[in-house]
């Protein structure tokens, strides 16, 4: 598999505080690449470089070999990149149907496919419903649609289970499974049983730095690893 | 009961249309001629208030500038019509005219070019900066007109004639105003199209959350830009029509409390509707009539009779019974 999304030694400060820590990571064609790490550790900052929204101090970003750095949002979207937020952000005064058409007409492709997309994220039965009368739970499955009608190489899911009960959670794996080998993911999660149940391969951002990456097996068993995020077991 | 209720939104303003129609008859009737000037200018002042809509209501853009726009415009057709009659050029090149399709036309031209060139600098900033930006862009003009001398400066520019249409009798009331009507409505056709349309779609996105729309690749400030310079056209549009009706223009057609009472018009009748501006200019036009008919202090009554109305109508007079 070829490498999709590259980022290469990335560093972003706020202030005296580093947040990216030279982060080098990357994201091939067709896996799932899971980035875990405590709350605050700099995962959705990491997400909102990689997309444009946020400015990186040194370091770069490509995608299929193209530079992303200069580019606008608008133009990242266009080459190929997508994300969900983590708290779901949507339009409130439109149906979920028109959610998702609105992400087509942006690339110009016909509304009417958005039931496609609806379907793929299993809201199919919701198209026709207003955002404001959605369950948190199918928020978060309209933001999964939005962000497929975007029709990206890459797509970068900041915390898809957060708020979900048990069986949206499973619904949701169910439904990001279905994805796998269609479209690459950089999965940002901190459901382990979503994610080991996922990645092909996961990375561990600590304090803004990787201090760990690899399948779920070596994740897992790594001490440093095990002390920074997953816990020690006491023996 | 929701049938019912289509019906009632379909039927109000088709019965509206109607008495509108009518209104220069039942004007005569009544013996009250002034009648068919106040609701022209009540139109004129609806055209406008629907023009800041599409970057209000429709953008989500609190433009407290667009006086400068509907002035421009007036301006545009004044300045025209007065090398016309006096057989000069406008800046030594271009030949006035009192041909109205001629000066709505320029209207339209020249409040475009001021809207896309402080749209551009304004919509850098968002918040409580752009209505202030807009604000400041406005009263520069205001008082670039007033220190205008060549067009009358403070005292504004009288008009010989109304501009000409197709050998109408502009100088008859009942005349201008139909003409009017039919401005207003193609105006207001434009508007319905473009909400519906792909752009009013986007452009709704943004109103609601821009992070969102970004994230999907669309060039916001793109749209808003846009959408800031069709919205200021519009208001150029009105001020050609408000410069023939009263045959005047002056910088007080670019004052801030223009741009206030524009905004006033939105949040009464419904910012983001069709109809809502219109009916707004309509409304605050109408009390401003009637009370001042009454007594010479009836922005005392005024005021509080706004806030009544803006607090038991939310959403704005053209929302009534519709579903929150």
């Amino acid at each position: 598999m070829s490498v999709l999304l590259a980022i290469d030694d990335l560093v972003k400060n706020y202030g005296g505080l580093r947040v990216t820590d030279h982060v080098t990571l990357d994201v091939l064609g067709g896996e799932i690449h899971a980035l875990i790490g405590p709350n605050g550790a700099g995962k959705s900052t990491l997400i909102g470089q990689i997309m444009g929204e946020i400015k990186p101090d040194a370091g770069r970003i490509s995608l299929e070999g193209h530079a992303l750095d200069a580019l606008s949002q608008a133009a990242r979207v266009r080459r190929g990149l997508a994300r969900t937020f983590q708290t779901p952000d949507t339009l409130g005064e439109y149906t979920a149907q028109e959610n998702v058409a609105v992400a087509l007409l942006a690339r110009g492709a016909p509304a009417r496919d958005a039931a496609l997309y609806l379907d793929r994220a299993g809201l199919a039965a919701r198209a026709q419903m207003r955002v404001a009368d959605l369950s948190h739970g199918e928020r978060k499955q309209l933001e999964l649609a939005i962000a497929l009608a975007t029709h990206p190489r890459v797509l970068l899911l900041d915390e898809p289970m957060a708020g979900l009960g048990p069986t949206e959670s499973a619904q949701m794996v169910e439904i990001l499974r279905g994805l796998r080998g269609e479209v690459a993911m950089l999965l940002v999660e901190h459901d382990m049983k979503a994610v080991f149940a996922l990645a092909d391969r996961i990375s561990v951002l600590v304090y803004g730095a990787i201090i760990a990456s690899g399948d779920a097996a070596s994740i897992q068993a790594d001490p440093l690893v095990r002390e920074a995020y997953l816990g020690v077991e006491e023996a | 009961m929701r049938d019912t209720q289509k019906h009632i939104r379909i039927a109000l303003p088709v019965a509206a249309l109607a008495l509108l129609v009518a209104l220069p008859f039942l004007a005569q009737l009544a013996g009250q001629p002034a009648l068919v000037t106040l609701a022209t200018r009540m139109m004129i002042l609806g055209l406008a208030a629907s023009a800041l809509n599409i970057a209000l209501g429709f953008g989500g853009l609190i433009s407290l500038g667009h006086a400068a726009f509907y002035g421009v415009g007036a301006y545009a057709a004044g300045i025209l019509t007065t090398h016309a009659a006096e057989g000069t050029l406008f800046l030594g090149l271009i030949p006035g005219s009192d041909q109205l399709l001629v000066n709505m036309a320029a209207a339209l031209l020249a409040s475009g070019l001021a809207a896309a060139i402080i749209g551009a600098l304004a919509l850098r900033t968002s918040g409580i900066q752009f209505i202030m930006i807009t604000l400041a862009f406005a009263q520069m003009l205001f008082f670039f007109f007033v220190a205008l001398k060549a067009y009358g400066g403070d005292d504004g520019l009288s008009l010989r004639r109304r501009n000409q249409l197709f050998g109408l009798n502009m100088r008859d009331d009942a005349t201008f105003f139909y003409v009017t009507l039919v401005v207003l409505l193609a105006w207001l056709g434009i508007c319905a199209r473009l909400l519906h349309s792909r752009f009013g779609l986007i452009l709704g996105g943004i109103r609601q959350s821009e992070r969102r729309m970004q994230a999907v690749g669309v060039d916001t400030f793109r749209y808003r830009w846009l959408a800031f310079v069709i919205s200021g056209m519009g208001a150029g549009l009105a001020g050609a029509l408000m410069a023939n009706l009263g045959r005047f223009v002056s910088p007080d057609m670019m004052h801030w409390t223009t741009s206030g009472e524009l905004l006033i018009m939105n949040v009464l009748g419904g910012a983001g509707t069709i109809l809502g501006p219109a009916i707004g200019a309509f409304a605050l036009i109408g009390f401003e009539a009637v009370l001042a008919g009454w007594t010479e202090h009836w922005q005392i009554i005024l005021g509080p009779l706004l806030v009544l109305m803006v607090l038991a109508f939310r959403g704005g007079l053209a929302r009534i019974g519709r579903r929150a």
